[in-house]
C-alpha cells in the first residue's frame, strides 16, 4: 500500500481484511503487516487451463505514508510483486505524491503491476480529482478505480483486480 | 575493550532486557535451523525446528537474502513491534528481531501530532483558498452589479433627457398647429384665402411630424413588451414617395436644401408590405438627414432586387463620427454632434422594426469628402409582389361610428368616392336613435324583402360615450351577420387580437391607409354579399 499520509491505506487493509471502518485517524508507523486471501474464479481468470477458482494469498504491507519513497521505504518494497497506489480524492496534491511514488517504484524495482485507488469517494463535495484526469491516465493505461473504505465501495474489487494483476498482468498493467 | 566478565553479563542482561534480541537461523528453503531468544515476545511461541517459517514470520519468504536487510518498526500479524534484520555469515542465514514496541509508541505519538498538524495546515490552507476564490466571486459580482448600477444611471439619464426633449418636441408643432388654426378661422382676414394654402401646409407638416412622434414613443414601448404585431399589404412605394415629397420638399425650400425623393424604375408598382411601419422608417431616415443636414443636399432613393424594397438616404451633413456609429442606434441615445430636435429614439425604433421584418438598417460607409462627409443610411426590407385580382367596383351602405368629426368626414369623402352610401354617427347614444328607428321600419316591412340594417359596420376602438365593442353588440343584435371594421389608435389588446381572427371582423389601426381600407372592404363586402346569396 503506497501513498501519502492520511490517504486511507490502512482502512482500506482494515476494510478489507476485517471489514470494519475506523473514522479515527491513526498514522502508521513503519509498516504493518497482513495477510489475506483472494479467490479468482475459473471463468474470469487468465488460466483457461484451470477449471477451478485459484486463491491467491496475499501478504499486505502497509507502509507509513510518505509524499515520495524514503530510503526506508525503499527497502521495504523490495521483493514487491504488486501495489495499490493510494490518493485522497479530496487531496489534490496526494493524487500527484502518488504519481510520483509510481515513477519511483518503476525507477527502483521495474515496472510492477499496480492499480491506483482514489479514496475517500464518499466525499463528493469536496472530490478535487477532474474527470478528465480520470480518463487522460486510464488513456495513459493506468487502472484507477474510485473507491471508500468508509461505504466499502469498490474495496474487494481493488484487492481482486490487483491479484489478478500480479499472477497474470497484462501489459497495461505493467505500464511504467 | 577487553571487558571484565560482571560487566560484560551486566550489559547482556541490559540488552536482553530492553532490546529481547531473537535470533532464528534457518536454511536456504527457509526451513527453521535453530533460535535463541524470547519468540514468545513476538508471538511466535510455536517455533518447530525443521519447519518452515510460522505465519507470523512467512511475510520475509520471497525476499532477497542474499544482502543485509533492515526493516524498522514492523508491526507483525501476531502484533508484536520489531525491528528485524537479515543477515547472512559463514554461509548461514540468520533472522534478527529486536522489539520496538516502546520505541514505535513514543514515535506513533510524535508522527500522529506531525501528520495531524499537516492535515489540520492543508485543511486551514484549502478553507482559505475556498475563502480567497469566494471573495473573487463576490468582487466580481459587486463590479459586474457596479457596470449595471452605471448603466442604470445611463439610462435614467438618457430617459430625463429624452422626457425633457419630448416635452418641447411635442410643444413645438402643436403651437404651429394651434396658431396656423387660429390664422385660417379668421374669415375676415383680407390674406386668409391667399395663404390659406400656406397654412394648411404648415399645419399638416406639423401634424405628421408629431404623429410620427407619438408613433415612435408607441412604437418603444410596444417593442419593449414584444406586442409588436406587423402586416403585410399590398401597398404603391410611389404613392409613399408622393406623400414623403408632400411631407418633406416646403421644409427643404424654406432651408435652402435640395431634397431628391425618387423611386428606381424597376420598382414593381405594387408590393406587400406594412406600409405604416415602412413609412415611420422613411419619415425618421429623411427626417433626420433634414435635421442634420445645414447646406447641401438629401437623396432618398427606393429601388427593388431580390424581392427586396430597399431605401438609400445620403445627405451632405456632418456625417456620424466613428465613436457614434452604434450608438446613434440604441434607444435615448444621439450622436454628440446632433443639433437640436429628435428624440433619440428614432434610429433605434427603425433599426428593431427593419429586423423584425425580416430586413435592416445600416450606417453605410462614409465618404472622403472631410467638409461635408454626410451620413448614408440603407433600409432594405422584404416586399414580396402580391398576388392580387385588380380591385372590383363596390357598393352597398357602410354605418359609421367615430367621434371625431375630422376621421368622419374622411371616411364620408372616400367611401362615397368608393360607390359606398355612408351613415355618420357620432356616439353610442346617436347609434341607439338609429338602431330604434330601424327596428321601427323594419318591423312595417315584409320579412321576404326584409334587407339588412346595414351592409357593413365601421366603428371606432374608443369613443367618447362608450367603446366599439359595446356598439358592435348592439348592431348584431339585431343582425348578427353584419361584417364590422373597427379602427383603434391604441395598442390592440389580447381579446381585440382573439376577435381579430374572426373573418368577419377586422381590426384596423390607424393612420388608416385608404389603399388598405378599400382591399378590406372589397373583400368583406364581397364574402357578405357571397354568404346573403346563400342563405
Amino acid at each position: 500500500m503506497l501513498g501519502n499520509f492520511a490517504v486511507g491505506k490502512s482502512s482500506l487493509v482494515r476494510r478489507f481484511v476485517t471489514g470494519v471502518f475506523d473514522a479515527s485517524y491513526q498514522t502508521t508507523v513503519g509498516v504493518k503487516i497482513d495477510t489475506c486471501e483472494v479467490t479468482i474464479d475459473a471463468a474470469s481468470s487468465q488460466d483457461n487451463s484451470s477449471t477451478e477458482a485459484t486463491k491467491v494469498k496475499m501478504v499486505l504491507w502497509d507502509l507509513a505514508g510518505e509524499a515520495e519513497l524514503g530510503p526506508q521505504s525503499q527497502m521495504y518494497i523490495q521483493g514487491m510483486q504488486g501495489y495499490l497506489l493510494v490518493a485522497d480524492g479530496s487531496r489534490m496534491d496526494t493524487v500527484h505524491n502518488a504519481v510520483h511514488i509510481q515513477q519511483q517504484v518503476v525507477r527502483s524495482l521495474g515496472p510492477r503491476p499496480f492499480i491506483m485507488l482514489l479514496n475517500k469517494h464518499d466525499l463528493s463535495e469536496q472530490w478535487q480529482v477532474p474527470d478528465s484526469w480520470i480518463q487522460q491516465q486510464r488513456d495513459l493505461g493506468w487502472n484507477i478505480l474510485c473507491t471508500s473504505a468508509l461505504s466499502g465501495e469498490a474495496v474487494p474489487e481493488a484487492f481482486d483486480r490487483l491479484a489478478r494483476a500480479m499472477i497474470a498482468p497484462t501489459a497495461m498493467e505493467m505500464l511504467g | 575493550m577487553n571487558l571484565p566478565e560482571p560487566i560484560q553479563h551486566f550489559m547482556a542482561k541490559q540488552i536482553e532486557r530492553l532490546a529481547a534480541p531473537l535470533c532464528i537461523e534457518y536454511d536456504s528453503l527457509f526451513c527453521l535451523v535453530a533460535y535463541d531468544g524470547p519468540a514468545a515476545r513476538y508471538g511466535l511461541e510455536h517455533l518447530t525446528l525443521g519447519e518452515i517459517l510460522p505465519p507470523g514470520l512467512d511475510f520475509l519468504q520471497g525476499m532477497d537474502m542474499g544482502e543485509p536487510l533492515s526493516l524498522s518498526f514492523v508491526t507483525l500479524p501476531t502484533g508484536a513491534i520489531a525491528h528485524i534484520e537479515l543477515r547472512q555469515a559463514e554461509q548461514r542465514r540468520f533472522i534478527l528481531l529486536f522489539d520496538a514496541s516502546e520505541q514505535h509508541r513514543l514515535v506513533q505519538a510524535q508522527q500522529q501530532q506531525a501528520n495531524e498538524v499537516r492535515l489540520l495546515s492543508s485543511r486551514q490552507q484549502r478553507t482559505l483558498d475556498q475563502l480567497s476564490r469566494a471573495n473573487a466571486a463576490i468582487e466580481a459580482q459587486r463590479n459586474e452589479l457596479e457596470q449595471q448600477r452605471n448603466e442604470l444611471a445611463a439610462l435614467n439619464q438618457a430617459q430625463a433627457r429624452y422626457i425633457a426633449m419630448m416635452s418641447h418636441e411635442f410643444r413645438t408643432p402643436l403651437n404651429a398647429i394651434l396658431g396656423y388654426t387660429d390664422l385660417l378661422q379668421r374669415q375676415d382676414d383680407p390674406l386668409a384665402k391667399a395663404a390659406q394654402r400656406h397654412h394648411l401646409a404648415a399645419i399638416r407638416r406639423s401634424a405628421w411630424h408629431l404623429s410620427s412622434m407619438v408613433e415612435n414613443v408607441l412604437e418603444q414601448a410596444r417593442l419593449g413588451r414584444d406586442q409588436v404585431s406587423l402586416t403585410q399589404e399590398p401597398a404603391e412605394p410611389s404613392e409613399l414617395v408622393m406623400l414623403l415629397n408632400d411631407l418633406f420638399q416646403s421644409q427643404a425650400k424654406e432651408r435652402d436644401i435640395q431634397l431628391q425623393i425618387e423611386c428606381d424604375e424597376n420598382t414593381p408598382d405594387r408590393v406587400m408590405l406594412d406600409i405604416v411601419r415602412i413609412r415611420q422608417i422613411a419619415i425618421n431616415l429623411i427626417g433626420n438627414a433634414l435635421r442634420y443636414t445645414s447646406q447641401g443636399s438629401v437623396h432618398a432613393r427606393f429601388s427593388y432586387a431580390s424581392e427586396r424594397l430597399i431605401l438609400v438616404v445620403q445627405d451632405t451633413g456632418p456625417g456620424i463620427p466613428e465613436a457614434d456609429r452604434e450608438r446613434i442606434f440604441r434607444a435615448y441615445e444621439r450622436g454628440e454632434s446632433a443639433p437640436g430636435g429628435g428624440a433619440g429614439l428614432g434610429l433605434s425604433i427603425c433599426r428593431q422594426l427593419a429586423q423584425l421584418m425580416g430586413g435592416n438598417l445600416e450606417l453605410l460607409q462614409q465618404t472622403n469628402n472631410k467638409e461635408y462627409p454626410g451620413a448614408c443610411f440603407q433600409f432594405v426590407v422584404p416586399a414580396p409582389i402580391p398576388d392580387e385580382q385588380p380591385l372590383t367596383p363596390i357598393s352597398g351602405r357602410v354605418l359609421v361610428l367615430d367621434d371625431d368629426p375630422d376621421l368622419r368626414e374622411w371616411l364620408d369623402i372616400v367611401l362615397s368616392e368608393w360607390g359606398l352610401q355612408p351613415t355618420l354617427l357620432s356616439g353610442i347614444g346617436e347609434l341607439k336613435q338609429w338602431l330604434r328607428e330601424q327596428q321601427n321600419e323594419t318591423q312595417h316591412k315584409h320579412p321576404i324583402t326584409d334587407l339588412p340594417i346595414t351592409d357593413l359596420f365601421i366603428t371606432d376602438y374608443l369613443l367618447e360615450d362608450g367603446v366599439g365593442v359595446e356598439a358592435m353588440q348592439m348592431v348584431r343584435r339585431l343582425d348578427p351577420d353584419i361584417p364590422v371594421v373597427m379602427l383603434t389608435g391604441s395598442v390592440p389588446s389580447e381579446e381585440s387580437v382573439r376577435v381579430n381572427q374572426n373573418p368577419n371582423f377586422l381590426l384596423l389601426a390607424k393612420p388608416i391607409s385608404a389603399s388598405a381600407l378599400r382591399i378590406s372592404l372589397g373583400k368583406m363586402l364581397a364574402a357578405q354579399q357571397q354568404y346573403t346569396a346563400n342563405v
